[in-house]
């Protein structure tokens, strides 16, 4: 290579490393003030989970716990101020990073989570959805880090690009900002029903290989909660069908023995007689509709009665 | 180890460095670097594969040197023999194995008698199909003494595992590439900055092209039985771009990358979708792997110069074979039937359309109705899917909630990418799309262009297509 071409190179590929680099954090500002400008949708409830919410219950879990619980009639019946900070998709190991962050800033009084049947079982999802939280890994780095690490490597180099953590954001958020997301203190209610019921015949249960990771996200799941004196509570929601026969999945079996053995009340509503096939309470096979999750939230009310959950 | 990982990113780097630093009169020593950096490239998906290389390596540089030893036409033929019979053995028993064994236990299944094959748990190395036609092209050519065998084992060596092409091409010739690694490679400024403008167009086909448009693609594709014809419809256009923006995306990081070392790569896609018949689509498409079918295959069996049955069928076979080569997969097997049938018809029946557009147009939609039975997981798949076009077209279905915003942003990325070849193939790039007079305008293009690969490309979805090929 000739002395003059190292030169040419070399002074390019510095302007041009200099260009993408300002380009990335002058775009990437504009796309960090978009995205926390939002009044409504699921990223504007993921900011408010992190950096807003102080209450004192507080739901997380999937879609199902976001569709499920009316944190209204919590807030009515206990006394407490309560947020729904179900996230549609998301699965343990979310929940998991997303517990790290809210204990970095406050303890609640009582956390219900919301389990669903795979959790533990091993899929690459667990780990890509975790993308989520993305726009908040450097204000969280201590508590993120680790658990992005299970999925991926050099992690802090990935998110050190701005436009790379608001990526695939901007279409959600202009639809967002047409048509906004109502929900009450984080509980989105689904309306409308199942119209014709299926004849579903009973599986069984599934015995898909544990994740061991996810094992072991669940025991720190009840660890943090346990060290800072958190109520923790199980439920399981209910379904339209009765998916399986009578044995649990290998996931269920291993979240309900090591919830028994760190004495975590939990509430198993599947297969409960009030919801199985009253296809008027639910928006499809496995979400409630408005209806079903106000008796949803009252049943589990009644069922956290033997529970103090003002210590 | 994947182009799209970050492993890669620090890979290349490193490489590079080390072996710009070396002098340039030490051919041989860059050429050990590049050897051993391409079996680390290759070694991180599995290292035990290595040994598969390396075994085809020393078959074909010993049969080379056979060759140009031995007068002898049987001894010759011999050594062409056992080169074959390695290569493509090891291809038979790797990639087709199971399929035949399968197959032949199907077929006596269906005649009523019983076939006890059995099959066997056998990993497909990444890439074997790429790197055993360019090593076999090697022994062929030297066999027809169309090339000067080797007595530079590390050369040839770096050639047979050259990593920029190594697991998806471009296949490449002898007679092109392995001259390469004798003379000194030199790096200048512009073979620096098209390489860089090579790999970010290739990373913006597959990250925000390809990756895009296979999220619509497998929510239909894997859920046949869900969806309606017009969805089959629009999940087909969106597979043709995901196709074309993984492979062809693929073949520009290797050719960019590849000038980075001094190496010059063949052109592998040449806008493919501007075809005006299915047989400039062919020129056009794939054209390291057209082209060494063309040469190895056709040609031999005759080519043009024959009965006009005799070159029909010919042409046929040729195709079939290309569809196998792709996957051992009934469905590929039809793909490249199908293929080989539509230039039969333009060959003997049909001449192309002679009026630009509908040339385009007839083309794109038959090479589309070829891609059903490439995507379809199996043909019972594919032939509801046609059937279910043509009979039911019912309502486009549109992924809700997270989803939805997959196949716009899949259908903005085609649309610019359209717009980019469009503008140079039918208008030979006289329409302004963005002024790259001056330097600074042509590095914003591009600066812009890492942008949107950083903002809307996909980053985990792991695999480029024609790895498993």
């Amino acid at each position: 290579m000739e002395k003059s071409d190292i030169l040419k190179t070399f002074k390019f590929g510095l302007l041009f490393t200099v260009l993408v680099v300002q380009l990335d954090f002058s775009i990437g500002l504009g796309m960090k003030q978009l995205y926390f400008s939002q009044k409504s949708g699921k990223f504007a409830r993921l900011t408010t989970t992190i950096y807003g919410n102080s209450s004192e219950i507080l739901i997380m879990g999937s879609s199902r716990a976001n569709r499920h619980y009316v944190s209204e009639i919590f807030e009515k019946v206990l006394g407490q101020s309560t947020y729904n900070a179900g996230v549609q998709g998301q699965k343990l190991v979310f929940q998991r990073a997303l517990q790290k962050i809210v204990l970095s800033r406050y303890f609640p009084k009582t956390i219900i989570l919301n389990l669903d049947e795979e959790w533990l079982e091993y899929d690459q999802e667990n780990y890509e959805r975790l993308s989520d939280l993305n726009p908040y890994y450097w204000d969280f780095r201590n508590e993120l880090e680790p658990v992005f690490s299970l999925g991926s490597s050099f992690v802090d180099l990935k998110l050190l690009p701005n436009t790379f953590r608001y990526n695939s954001t901007f279409l959600h958020i202009l639809n967002y900002s047409i048509f906004p997301q109502r929900d009450f203190l984080g509980y989105r209610p689904l309306y409308g029903g199942v119209k014709v019921l299926k004849s579903k015949i009973p599986k069984k249960p599934s015995e898909k290989a544990l994740d061991p990771i996810l094992v072991t996200l669940f025991r720190d799941f009840i660890e943090s909660a346990k060290r800072e004196k958190i109520n923790l509570v199980f439920v399981i929601s209910p379904e339209l069908y009765k998916k399986t026969l009578n044995n649990d999945s290998k996931s269920m079996l291993t979240m309900k023995m090591i919830a028994k053995d760190n004495e975590i009340p939990l509430f198993d509503f599947r297969n409960t007689e009030q919801f199985l096939r009253k296809k008027e309470l639910f928006f499809d096979d496995i979400h409630l509709n408005d209806k079903g999750s106000r008796m949803f939230t009252e049943m589990t009310l009644d069922s956290l009665k033997s529970l103090d959950l003002n210590e | 180890m994947l182009f799209n990982s970050i492993d890669f990113l620090i890979f290349l780097p490193l490489v590079f460095l080390v072996y710009w630093l070396i002098p340039a009169k030490k051919v041989w020593l860059q050429n050990i670097l590049i050897l051993v950096a391409s079996y680390v490239f290759y070694g991180w998906w599995d290292w035990r594969f290595l040994f598969l290389i390396l075994f085809s390596t020393l078959v074909d540089f010993f049969v080379g040197r056979g060759l140009s030893k031995e007068l002898r036409v049987g001894r010759r033929k011999l050594l062409l023999w056992i080169s074959l019979s390695v290569n493509l053995g090891f291809l038979g028993f790797f990639k087709y194995y199971n399929f035949f064994v399968d197959s032949f236990a199907d077929a006596f299944t269906l005649m009523g008698m019983a076939f006890q094959g059995t099959s066997l748990q056998v990993i497909l190395p990444v890439g074997i199909s790429f790197y055993t036609f360019q090593t076999l092209s090697y022994s062929i050519d030297v066999y027809k003494r169309k090339l000067q065998p080797t007595s530079d084992f590390i050369a040839f060596s770096s050639f047979v595992s050259f990593f920029p092409q190594l697991v998806a091409g471009p296949i490449e010739r002898a007679s092109h590439l392995l001259p390469q690694f004798y003379t000194p490679r030199k790096l200048t400024y512009q073979l620096m900055a098209s390489g860089l403008k090579l790999i970010i167009m290739g990373f913006f086909m597959k990250l925000v092209v390809a990756d895009r448009a296979a999220i619509y693609v497998n929510a239909v594709y894997n859920h046949v039985p869900n969806h309606q014809g017009i969805t089959f419809v629009a999940a087909t256009l969106m597979f043709a771009f995901q196709i074309y923006g993984d492979f062809a995306g693929y073949s520009l990081i290797a050719i960019g990358t590849a000038r980075w070392f001094g190496f010059d790569l063949m052109q592998n896609f040449n806008r493919p979708y501007f075809a005006r018949s299915v047989g400039e689509f062919w020129k056009r498409w794939h054209i390291s792997l057209s082209s060494w079918f063309r040469d190895y295959v056709y040609i031999p069996l005759g080519g043009n110069r024959i009965s006009k049955i005799k070159w029909l069928t010919n042409l046929f076979f040729t195709f079939l074979l290309s569809g196998l080569w792709h996957g051992a997969n009934w469905t590929f097997v039809v793909w490249g039937a199908l293929n080989g049938f539509y230039l039969i018809f333009e060959a003997a029946v049909v001449k192309p359309s002679k009026n630009r557009f509908l040339g385009i147009l007839s083309t794109f939609i038959l090479i589309n109705f070829s891609w059903i039975f490439f995507r379809a997981n199996n043909l019972s798949d594919a032939f509801l899917i046609v059937h279910t076009i043509f009979t039911n077209p019912g309502k486009l279905f549109l992924p809700t909630d997270a989803d939805f915003v997959a196949p716009i942003y899949a259908g903005m990325a085609i649309f610019i990418l359209l717009l980019i070849e469009g503008n140079k193939e039918i208008f030979k790039s006289k329409i302004l799309l963005w002024p790259m007079n001056q330097k600074w305008q042509s590095m914003l293009y591009y600066g812009l262009i890492v942008i949107a690969i950083l903002s809307l490309g996909i980053f985990n979805s792991g695999q480029f297509i024609y790895f498993q090929f």
